[in-house]
């Protein structure tokens, strides 16, 4: 290749007559020249002047200068931009601003990644305009991204409101439904069972009972001269007796007993899995409990009492259904039991005789 | 020094639209220039080239702890910071501020600024000229980050660079 620059260099230097007469320049010149035409032309030049070159010290310098420029600028070709570059002067001066507007570039784009949107070009000519519509397009893009963003998640709080005040209605509605559930089944004035629910449940019992073959007593009591307590103290204090015996009567039975207001002064207990000597030691229980326990209405105290009457069912020999109509003989019968309390006196439990089989039989 | 004749306060700038209302603000660059020139050269007759070259340093630096707390005093984020001072240097003319390399963990910098005021255009004169420059970066970052800086100028236009480079890290404390 040389020969072949060195003869095309002669020939267009004749032919504008830099050399004059035909006359070449020395051989050391035409080899210098394209020792460093190497460096601007071919991929690998020597990594060293011929050694007779050497002897020129700026020459040799020039040599090593182009070589590191052109090395430092194959790095920038490939995106390295971490090379330092030590030399000096206008060449490399000019590369270092390329590296530098470069980095430059490197440290604005990672701004932008970071959400500055704000960042611009403004030193790289064509690619400036390029790069700053792509940074308004991001921007765009991205605020269009928040807003779509900002909507979901605002849907998404009134789902939450809109969940949550459901749940509150559904509450609500759970707590009214029971509420009402109990008014169905309660006595307003005492808030123990009322005479439906019982007799509701207390067939239920019945059918239990004889299922099982276990016995079941029935106590009916009503409260002893009740009249007179309204007539005495009025009928305010007359409701305020009625609620005390009611809790102290829930508070002393067993959680599966059935107790319920039968009506007026009358209350009526069914105590499951008792016969009829337990059931009456209950409601002996019961009176003395409540003979104890005076209602107070300042200035005064009022001493009430109670007569009871008490039935039971034997416990079958065998499973059976006992009929529907067992209870209300049941209740007959415990309803003469205190009957007879009374008319012996009041202040009473009375027990009526067990009833015969083949009465009980369906 | 006990009394001080010259200390620096903005009021000695003046009230330059009430005393240069047909000239106003701005002045050729040639002048800043012929200033700071002639200044160095009887500075280096009078105390020699290291202690002119440490005092354009010190007044670049006091220069830039003032500049910073005239403009940029509330702002402590980094990256509005940058903004900032790259609109600022814009628009007086002082410079155009790039940054191509920045360690907020170690607090190292590297920074360009072209079109510099003090040097850009000059002739070649192997050895870097913006002392002041570097007082004035260092002053900046001093006092946006509450740390001692130093700075140095690897590049400059006098050394055939397009640009000046500075490279900035805090003083390590002893």
């Amino acid at each position: 290749m040389s020969k072949v620059m060195d003869a095309q260099v002669r020939e267009e230097r004749k032919a504008s007559g830099e050399i004059e007469g035909g006359e070449p320049f020395p051989l050391i010149l035409e080899q210098a020249v394209a020792a460093l035409t190497q460096i601007v032309a071919i991929p690998n030049p020597a990594a060293e002047l011929p050694s007779h070159l050497r002897a020129c010290p700026a020459l040799h310098h020039l040599y090593t200068e182009l070589l590191t420029l052109r090395s430092f600028l194959l790095t920038l070709v490939k995106g390295d931009l971490s090379q330092e570059l030590h030399l000096k002067g206008y060449l490399a001066g000019t590369l270092k601003a390329l590296q530098a507007n470069l980095r430059h570039l490197t440290w604005q784009t990672q701004m932008i990644a970071a959400g500055d949107f704000s960042q611009r070009v403004d030193f790289m000519g064509d690619f400036s305009d390029a790069f700053n519509s792509m940074v308004n397009q991001l921007q765009e893009n991205r605020r269009q991204l928040q807003e779509k963003q900002d909507a979901l998640t605002r849907l998404n709080e009134e789902l939450r409101a809109e969940i949550e005040r459901r749940k509150q209605t559904e509450a609500a509605l759970r707590q009214s439904e029971a509420s009402y559930r109990q008014l169905a089944i309660s006595d307003p004035l005492t808030g123990v069972y009322n005479r439906r629910h019982f007799f509701q449940r207390a067939q239920e019992e019945l059918l239990r009972a004889g299922r099982y073959r276990h016995p079941l007593a029935l106590v009916i009591f009503d409260l002893d001269y009740f009249k007179k307590v309204n007539d005495t103290f009025g009928h305010t204090a007359g409701d305020r007796v009625l609620q005390t015996v009611a809790d102290l009567v829930s508070s002393s039975i067993r959680a599966g007993d059935l107790f319920a207001r039968y009506g007026g002064e009358e209350f009526i207990l069914l105590l499951p899995e008792t016969g009829l000597e337990a059931g009456v030691e209950t409601a002996e229980r019961l009176r003395r409990i409540i003979a104890a326990t005076p209602v107070s209405h300042p200035p005064d105290r009022i001493q009430i009492t109670i007569s009871a009457g008490v039935a039971a069912l034997p416990a079958p020999s065998k499973p059976l259904s006992w009929p529907p109509t067992t209870l209300d003989q049941l209740i007959n019968q415990a309803d003469q039991a205190l009957y007879e309390a009374k008319s012996g006196g009041r202040n009473r439990v009375q027990a009526c005789q067990p009833l015969p089989r083949h009465n009980l039989a369906a | 020094m006990t009394e001080r004749k010259y200390q620096f306060h903005w009021g000695l700038i003046g009230d330059i639209a009430l005393g240069r209302p047909n000239l106003g603000p701005t002045t050729a660059v040639e002048v800043y220039r012929l200033m700071e020139y002639t200044f160095r050269d009887v500075l280096e007759q009078e105390l020699g080239t290291a202690q002119t070259d440490r005092l354009f340093f010190q007044a670049g630096e006091l220069a830039g702890k003032e500049f910073f707390q005239r403009y940029f005093q509330p702002l402590t984020d980094f990256n509005l910071f940058v903004k900032s001072l790259q609109q600022t240097l814009k628009e007086m003319g002082i410079g155009v501020l790039r940054v191509e390399k920045v360690d907020l963990d170690r607090g190292r910098l590297v920074l360009t600024v072209s079109e510099d005021l003090d040097c850009s255009g000059l002739p070649e004169l192997n050895y870097e000229v913006c002392k002041y420059d570097e007082g004035f970066i260092a002053g900046l970052l001093a006092n946006f980050t509450g740390r001692q800086y130093r700075v140095k100028e690897i590049d400059c236009w006098c050394t055939g660079d397009r640009t000046c480079r500075f490279t900035a890290e805090p003083v390590e404390e002893a």
